[in-house]
């Protein structure tokens, strides 16, 4: 397994695990109003290359960069997906009242960067599956 | 329009008639995955033109010998 899809999996599961600590902390009463901090996980995303990185051989190569790209334009895809659905979902739920809980806006840039992170990882995992 | 065009390599025969050369040692000598290596002998990735270049030179040929343009 190359290196480049060992760091894929890495982000895939530190996307995934964020998911999952604010969901679990969302469910549990006593943690409820601190749910965001789940997404403390993601921190973790900026040291993935530093794990990942040996000297010697090359942590991507041009075949990983071509992935790396159509991977991130799929992610940034999903990005202005999520950021246009949530905003129009907000527009629609709430348009009545004239403004926008913020308990509604605070989950918004760390959950669509959970879904930049899963897409972007999960996109680059099956185009090298695919060996493109 | 542009015609769609594949390119096809004699990558797998040049590592056999040069000593039997590993995909790893490929890789490592011109610096990239062994992946990569991989998927150039499948034909499912077109490599750049400075890879095509070093590889050629690896195996003390032009490019156009070592690729093939299939049209």
């Amino acid at each position: 397994m190359t290196r480049y899809r060992k760091y894929s999996r890495f982000q895939l599961l530190v996307s995934l695990s964020a998911l999952v600590a604010a969901s679990v902390l969302l469910l549990i009463p006593a943690t409820r109003t601190a749910y965001l901090a789940g997404f403390g996980i993601l921190g973790l995303l900026g040291v993935g290359e530093i794990l990942f990185n040996r000297k010697g051989s090359p942590l991507e190569d041009e075949r990983d960069e071509a992935i790396q790209r159509k991977a991130t334009t799929a992610g940034f895809t999903m990005l202005w997906l999520g950021l246009v659905g949530w905003s129009l979902l907000a527009l629609f739920v709430f348009s009545s009242n004239g403004t926008v809980p913020i308990g509604v806006v605070k989950p918004l840039v760390p959950l669509v960067w959970c879904l930049m992170t899963l897409t972007q990882a999960t996109w680059a995992l099956v185009l090298d599956g695919r060996s493109v | 329009m542009g015609r769609k065009a594949e390119l096809g390599n004699h990558l797998k025969l040049q590592r056999f008639l040069n000593g039997n050369m590993t995909q790893e040692d490929l890789a490592h000598r011109v610096g990239v995955t062994r992946q990569t290596i991989i998927s150039l002998e499948g034909g499912r990735y077109t490599p750049s033109l400075i890879l095509a270049i070093r590889l050629a030179r690896i195996f003390g040929m032009p490019v156009e010998e070592l690729f093939i343009l299939e049209e």
